[in-house]
């Protein structure tokens, strides 16, 4: 009985799950079907969802528009970059932030909230000028540099993670003479591979979509981003819809692959099990 | 020995990124920059013909061609021009509004003074005045913009109506009634005209063509509420009366899924611009239609909005020389052939003579209303008065004010803004 | 002892806290303060600021358009991110299963904050279109009255809301790891203690996972009072103001009104009501947020 229960029960899951799963996918299917349609096809009332003669060459032509792999390659590096430099800095000040004491501790992790309160216009012209200072507008340091420098949405989530890490495991490690360094690296770190996964995770696809930043501090098309070039398939009163779609779907397929691979690691993750 | 690598991978990212961003390679001849909001195949083209002027150019002139997405370009434009480096020449659609332009455009009166191919005859009317700000001229057109009354020849047969463009707006209303259609349950399936109320350029054109004005350059007044003008918008607000405001906005909101409603025959009249006509030709070329000027009110009189894409030289370039060079090429020959290619309304009369033009018959209508064009003179403050008229509209369609009310809150919020640029 | 103790703790501290000082320094508080700044002058981005003291805060005062900006924006913040909260919640427990094939529901779920912003703006413009969008689609097939969303006045503040269900996949991935967190061993002394899947839920996981659920409160409260892109692509405000969010306003007083002075205005008014409301919310999560193991 207790089986027949059990099992209607998983049924009933796969049920549910796949209803929400069908929807969710949808915005893939609909970016893929329209990637294949052709120009006149694509807003064609009423809609279909299959075309019926599949444009592969769509995917070609999206390679005559735009230098497509320099982008790829941009995109890289800079998503690479920030990547790291999120990991290293979110972690090392998050720990400074929640399992360390010092004066106005708590004043300055409100001030690291604030900065996430502005609203981007009002900051846009003094930041740019600033780097204008610098001299590092046209190159990727804007988007680069700052990420090293714990960007405050991740910081506060480390931040928040190791608040839960169980004080008397870190005062262990203070008796027994652990610098605060070692305590970061062979302590906080290792138990924080969730943490680590989805901060480079976030940062990575931030910086793989973002094109507010990279539009503002690039001023040669040869460095310019996937996400700007995913803008450039307008003219003044029309748009080639599946073209667009075309270089969406190549953009967002490695991230997709990369996320499948990576979610597997967070959940069979370690877990903390109390004191060892 | 897992951190060291880290460390390494870091340094060797940085090295590569600040190589990338410090070197740049050196070369001899003019270099200038030129920034155009174009994507796709518009963009592939334009890039095409500033390649061809680089080849062609007997001045050794080269210019570097950098695509800002349409939507961003203004604001890339303002913190290139604050950060000291902007383009050295740029195109923006519609132009920008004449008090940036102002301020960081180089005045090209003396450029044009001495070069006969740029006389105010060669251009349509409201062409030039259209960059030109307090006297002076603040950039040249690189293609118009006309705008006219498409209408369904074949909605027409079925309805029984003569199959010729409604003179008047009287008229207009008329036919559109007859050839509105709902489905069974009692939802529209096909509007005959749902006017465009939130566009400047068409309650604009209506007041004008009613009598009416909205700016008085001369003395610095915004005049919306102009007696003829509330005239024209209540007319506007009028097809609220008739078919609700729900069922207007919902529909315009199911049609703006299509590239061209009007095409899909949705509607059997609309008002829109010179570039339909290639668009229903690559999307239904066998659509049975014409195009002719907006009707006119009773007692009034024919007059068209004209509005330009605009090609502007920076006032912080440091190749001012090369770049009108470049800039009155493209002016004269670059927008040639993309015209040609694109089919879209020239500012330039000797343009609009090219066979291409001659053969469509849809375009002949466009020369037309090219004869009553006309211009807001020196208005600075486009974008502003753009997004304002809308929603005022919007407010006047919803019920929420009445005209009167809303084109007097209208007056007031914009002469404001208007009489600081004095 | 102590003492000593707290100093090379505070110093070690500093340090750590360091890089992110360095970036504040650096790059962020001079924007931060020109912001300010500006909020007191007259600024038209074209010719240097002029200081009108408070003029822009009077104007702010008496602004319609302000008080309808506000307004749709808090709507939309304070129905939108507990509800958005719940989902994530809800998706991170289903797929937190050791069955077959999850990964792929995972991925599935995340697959929407994959997809580049341009392409599902498209997507949602063509679900909800009301003559031929799949969703009054659904409707008309169960025989319901199909809707106007987005084109409807009044429907488009709940058509953004349903729109962001399909955005909560970073939320569920933060659930995520806050449930990866929380030790088996709990769960299995409190069935043999008799709890049903109930109580652990609420006695267990809720508690454990207060950490995190206070971050994406936080940071989802910061995020959507600033929503900006989207509206200014789909609706660009409209209809009839009804999806006029606060820092589309802001944005076009800056850039398309040349009222620099006043959107900075806007940005400083709009910072204080965030701060306010985050520290409440840092305050009051004492009573609630357990970052202690059980």
């Amino acid at each position: 009985m207790k089986d027949y229960k059990n099992f209607l029960k998983t049924i009933i899951y796969y049920m549910g799950v796949s209803l929400l799963a069908c929807l969710y996918i949808l915005p893939l299917l609909w970016m893929l079907s329209t990637s294949l349609k052709t120009q006149s096809d694509v807003l064609r009332l009423p809609p279909v969802l299959i075309p019926h003669s599949p444009q592969w060459s769509n995917y070609l032509t999206i390679f005559k528009r735009l230098p497509l792999g320099r982008y790829f390659l941009n995109t890289l590096i800079i998503a690479v970059s920030t990547m790291i430099g999120s990991i290293v800095s979110c972690t090392f000040v998050g720990y400074g932030f929640s399992k360390l004491r010092w004066p106005l501790r708590d004043f300055f992790f409100v001030v690291l909230l604030a900065t996430m309160m502005i609203p981007f216009p009002t900051v846009m012209i003094p930041l740019f000028l600033t780097f204008r200072r610098l001299g590092w507008i046209n190159t990727y340091l804007p988007l680069i540099i700052p990420t090293f420098c714990a960007s405050p949405y991740l910081t506060f989530l480390a931040r928040q993670f190791f608040m839960s890490v169980p004080n008397e495991l870190i005062d262990a490690a203070r008796v027994d003479g652990a610098s605060e360094l070692k305590i970061y690296s062979s302590l906080i770190l290792p138990l924080s591979k969730p943490l680590i996964i989805v901060i480079g995770l976030f940062e990575f696809l931030y910086a793989w979509n973002d094109f507010t930043g990279p539009l503002i501090y690039l001023t040669s098309q040869e460095k310019f981003t996937l996400a700007i070039g995913l803008q450039l398939f307008s003219g003044a009163h029309m748009s080639e819809w599946h073209l667009q779609m075309a270089a969406s779907t190549i953009v967002t397929l490695p991230i997709i692959v990369l996320f499948f691979i990576l979610q597997r690691y967070f959940i069979e993750g370690i877990t903390i099990t109390g004191i060892k | 020995m897992v951190q060291k690598k880290l460390i390494s991978l870091v340094v060797f990212l940085l090295v590569v990124v600040l190589l990338g961003g410090v070197l740049t390679p050196a070369f001899g001849g003019t270099k200038i920059t030129y920034w155009h909001p174009w994507g796709g195949r518009w963009g592939e083209k334009q890039n095409e013909i500033v390649q061809q002027f680089n080849k062609e150019n007997p001045y050794g002139i080269e210019v570097e061609v950098v695509q800002v997405p349409g939507g961003e370009i203004v604001n890339k434009l303002i913190t290139a021009d604050m950060g000291g480096n902007p383009p050295d020449v740029f195109t923006v659609w519609s132009g920008i509004d004449l008090v940036l332009a102002d301020k960081i455009c180089t005045p090209l009166d003396k450029f044009v003074a001495k070069d006969p191919r740029f006389s105010p005859k060669k251009y349509y009317p409201g062409a030039l005045e259209w960059l030109t700000y307090k006297g002076k001229l603040l950039g040249l057109p690189w293609v118009g913009a006309l705008m006219g009354l498409y209408y369904n020849k074949a909605h027409l047969k079925q309805a029984g109506l003569p199959v010729r463009a409604p003179k008047t707006w009287k008229e207009l209303e008329t036919f559109a009634d007859k050839t509105t259609i709902k489905d069974p349950q009692g939802k529209y399936k096909r509007f005959g005209f749902i006017p465009p109320y939130g566009w400047w350029n068409f309650v604009v054109q209506c007041s004008w063509q009613n009598g009416g004005e909205w700016w008085d350059y001369k003395n610095w007044k915004f005049t919306a509420t102009n007696p003829k003008n509330i005239e024209a918008v209540k007319w506007i607000a009028s097809f609220v009366d008739k078919y609700g405001i729900k069922n207007i906005t919902e529909f315009n909101t199911a049609a703006s899924a299509s590239p061209c409603a009007f095409a899909d025959e949705l509607f059997t009249f609309t008002y829109d611009g010179c570039w339909t006509i290639s668009a229903i030709r690559d999307y239904k070329p066998k659509l049975d239609y014409d195009v002719a000027p907006f009707p006119v009110p009773e007692g009034g009189r024919p007059v068209s909005v004209w509005f330009n894409d605009c090609m502007y030289m920076s006032n912080k370039s440091k190749n001012l020389d090369a770049a009108w060079k470049f800039l009155s090429w493209m002016a004269t020959e670059g927008t040639r052939r993309w015209c040609i290619w694109a089919l879209e309304q020239p500012a330039r009369y000797e343009i609009s003579r090219e066979s291409v033009y001659q053969e469509d018959k849809h375009f002949r209508a466009f020369s037309g209303i090219a004869k009553y064009s006309r211009t807001l003179i020196s208005f600075p403050l486009m974008s502003l008065f753009s997004d304002k008229i809308g929603t005022t509209m919007e407010s006047i369609m919803y019920k929420e004010k009445t005209p009167e009310t809303a084109l007097s809150e209208l007056e007031n919020i914009i002469q404001k803004e208007l009489d600081k640029y004095k | 002892m102590r003492s000593k103790l707290s100093y090379k703790e505070a110093l070690w501290g500093y340090i750590f806290a360091s890089p992110w000082f360095l970036g504040f320094f650096a790059f962020t508080i001079y924007p931060i303060l020109m912001g300010i700044y500006y909020s007191f002058t007259e600024y038209n981005v074209l010719n240097p600021p002029i200081w009108t003291g408070v003029t822009n805060y009077v104007e702010f005062s008496r602004d319609p358009l302000v008080k309808i900006s506000l307004y749709n924006t808090l709507y939309y913040t304070f129905i939108g991110v507990p509800l958005w909260l719940l989902m994530g919640l809800v998706l991170a427990l289903l797929v937190h299963k050791p069955l077959k094939g999850v990964g792929f529901y995972r991925t599935i779920f995340y697959i929407p904050n994959i997809v580049p912003f341009i392409a599902s703006v498209m997507i949602w413009l063509w679900i909800l279109n009301p003559m031929y969008g799949l969703a009054n689609i659904l409707l008309r097939t169960l025989g319901l009255t199909p809707l106007g969303w987005l084109g409807n006045e009044k429907l488009s503040k709940p058509s953004l809301i349903f729109m962001g269900f399909w955005g909560v996949g970073g939320t569920m991935l933060i659930f995520l790891a806050g449930l990866n967190d929380i030790p088996a061993q709990l769960y299995e002394a409190a069935k043999i203690d008799g709890a049903n899947s109930f109580q652990q839920f609420r006695y267990i996981t809720l508690p454990m996972l207060s950490p995190v659920i206070l971050f994406n409160l936080i940071t989802g409260i910061i995020g959507t009072s600033q929503v900006f892109a989207s509206v200014y692509i789909m609706t660009k405000g409209g209809p009839n103001n009804s999806t006029l969010m606060y820092v589309l306003y802001l944005y076009d007083n800056a850039f398309r009104y040349f009222k620099m002075g006043y959107a900075s205005a806007m940005g400083v008014v709009l910072l204080l009501i965030i701060l306010l409301l985050t520290i409440l919310l840092l305050k009051s999560s004492q009573g609630w947020v357990h970052y202690e193991r059980l």
